[in-house]
């Protein structure tokens, strides 16, 4: 029986969800309209994006060449991400991982594209506040500026940090604090996207400042836990998802779930054929969850559609509890399924099948985000970062977030 | 006398031109080995250059079964053709493919492989339509390989 701090988390996630505008544009590069000031904002509760924060990606040399932390940045007890942990975890620059897949991002491109603060790390169920594993998570992706935009290449560098509850919960009331300073008491955000005052006052103005401190001052050397890579090889057809352990600057290879054991790298791989999902095999190794957490029939459109019709609706209803954080989490279910359940639900479940969620629950799940845009109906690994030049957030980083600000709103927050 | 001529010949053999070295290019036979050992399912993206044309990789069968291996160049480079050599590196027996689809630029073999057995996959990629008498083939440009395990029956 769900405990009553999970029922509130449920019923504050849905209230959350449903104040969403649903406009997709929102996730997109475009420029974000202002919100709408709403009166009675309770303007010292937490809202997604004061806890969730998508940097803007560029729009001039001076700011990309100033406007984001870097790898180097000097963080808590050291750089945010040392060279010296990289190098031991995945080679000197240019070392090619398993099976000749790319080598690591060089750290000198990377750039920190976003930050989430997470108050329970990978739990899905009501667990006593001791019990959480608090932690701050930076997105850092390769930039590059073409001389009128930053763009970001097809990879991305995952950097978690462990957290006191105190310090998160200081880091909280920080963000809050930054936003009513800056947006005034009644503003109110809307849903996840490009941080809003972010985008209005670029990225060298007050709160981008403001917010780099907030992470430096929490996270760095001493402090990082774990480090996560994605890479494209397969002439851009092929992710490769990896990771390592990080406990006093010693790394080790992070155990993937749903994979036999000793697996060190998942893999997607598209196949050839523009705007479909045709590889063989879609997703190395397979997974070994169970069926009804088993998307992976969804990778390649012609073996789902020798299956059953039964077997299809089972991989298309798993891809949906898998973008549920109160269902799964990356303890129970591994990288590439995670990161490709966008893509296999769209492009092979509902395009290729018209297939919609089997049970109520499923499909209040599904109804709570909005559909992607033809342009994002392709393969996009992105669940809080950039591709090319748009932005992307999966529905399960906005079920996350909603999840996320309804549990920080009902405990620390509750006055 | 002989030895003024020595002089003057030493002279002349010194005032023209040193011979350069050309480059070694590698061949079907002596491919370059990219110390890459190719993972069944994993895509490995390289580029081809002038001199080394031919790429060597070992791959390790982990099981007995049928790997598809494969190669692609950019659909985009439509006059370099990609090919496929597959060896087994136990008995030497052979399996060539050349692209098969020029407006996909794919090739593939389909290799039954026994497993512990290593074979050496070796990919080019190769401009052979227009060459000149005793033209050498040109080879340049990006691809990716892989070895694919599939099922031949379903």
């Amino acid at each position: 029986m769900m405990s009553s701090t999970g029922l509130l988390c449920m019923l504050a996630s849905c209230l959350a969800a449903c104040d969403a505008t649903g406009d997709m544009g929102a996730a997109s590069a475009a420029p974000v309209a202002l919100s709408v000031e709403a009166p009675g904002v309770r303007p010292e509760l937490a809202q997604p994006d004061d806890l969730s924060v998508l940097y803007p990606l560029a729009t001039s040399q001076a700011a990309f060449d100033r406007g984001y932390l870097t790898p180097a940045s000097p963080g808590l007890g050291g750089p945010l991400l040392p060279a010296v942990v990289y190098e031991q975890a995945f080679g000197p620059p240019g070392t090619l991982q398993l099976g000749g897949t790319p080598a690591a991002p060089a750290l000198a491109g990377l750039r920190m594209v976003a930050f989430r603060l997470d108050p329970c790390f990978a739990r899905t169920e009501a667990i006593p506040d001791a019990a959480c594993e608090n932690q701050l998570r930076v997105v850092f992706q390769t930039l590059r500026f073409d001389g009128t935009q930053a763009i970001a290449t097809d990879d991305a560098v995952h950097a978690f940090y462990r957290l006191r509850r105190d310090q998160l919960a200081a880091a909280v009331q920080t963000s809050i604090a930054l936003r009513r300073k800056h947006a005034g008491d009644q503003r109110q955000l809307g849903p996840l996207a490009p941080h809003p005052i972010l985008v209005e006052q670029g990225l060298e103005g007050e709160l981008a400042a403001a917010l780099d401190q907030l992470v430096l001052h929490l996270a760095g050397a001493q402090n990082l836990s774990r480090i996560t890579l994605i890479t494209a090889s397969g002439l851009g057809t092929a992710w490769n998802f990896s990771g390592v352990d990080v406990a006093d600057g010693v790394t080790s290879r992070m155990t993937i779930p749903t994979v036999p054991a000793g697996t060190t790298t998942v893999a997607f791989f598209a196949g050839f054929s523009s705007g479909q999902l045709t590889g063989q095999p879609a997703f190395t190794p397979a997974t070994q969850a169970a069926a009804i957490d088993d998307l992976q029939l969804l990778g390649d459109v012609h073996r789902a559609a020798r299956a059953s019709a039964a077997d299809r609706q089972r991989a298309y209803d798993a891809s949906l509890r898998i973008e549920d954080p109160a269902l799964h989490s990356p303890n129970t279910i591994d990288c590439a399924s995670c990161h490709l359940a966008q893509a296999v639900r769209v492009m092979v479940g509902e395009t290729a099948f018209h297939l919609v969620a089997s049970t109520p629950e499923l499909r209040g799940a599904a109804g709570r985000v909005p559909a992607p845009a033809p342009e994002d109906r392709d393969v996009n690994v992105h669940m809080f970062g950039y591709k090319g030049k748009r932005a992307s957030i999966h529905p399960r980083t906005i079920h996350e977030a909603a999840a996320v600000t309804a549990y920080v709103n009902a405990t620390f927050l509750r006055s | 006398m002989i030895r003024a001529s020595l002089a003057v010949a030493a002279l002349v053999a010194g005032s023209s031109s040193p011979v350069r070295a050309q480059p070694r290019q590698d061949a079907i036979d002596r491919p370059t080995d990219t110390h890459v050992a190719l993972v069944a399912g994993l895509w490995h993206d390289d580029v081809l250059k002038p001199g080394e044309g031919w790429h060597r990789y070992q791959f390790t069968a982990a099981e007995t079964g049928a790997i598809a291996f494969q190669m692609r160049a950019p659909a985009a480079q439509a006059d370099l053709w990609p090919y496929l050599l597959i060896m087994d590196a136990t008995n030497h027996d052979r399996n060539w493919a050349g692209v098969g689809n020029r407006r996909t630029n794919l090739c593939e073999v389909i290799v039954e492989v026994e497993a512990g057995k290593r074979y050496d996959v070796i990919a080019t990629s190769q401009q052979n339509t227009v060459l000149a008498a005793g033209q050498r083939q040109r080879t340049d440009g990006p691809y990716t390989v892989a070895a694919l395990p599939i099922r031949l029956t379903d």
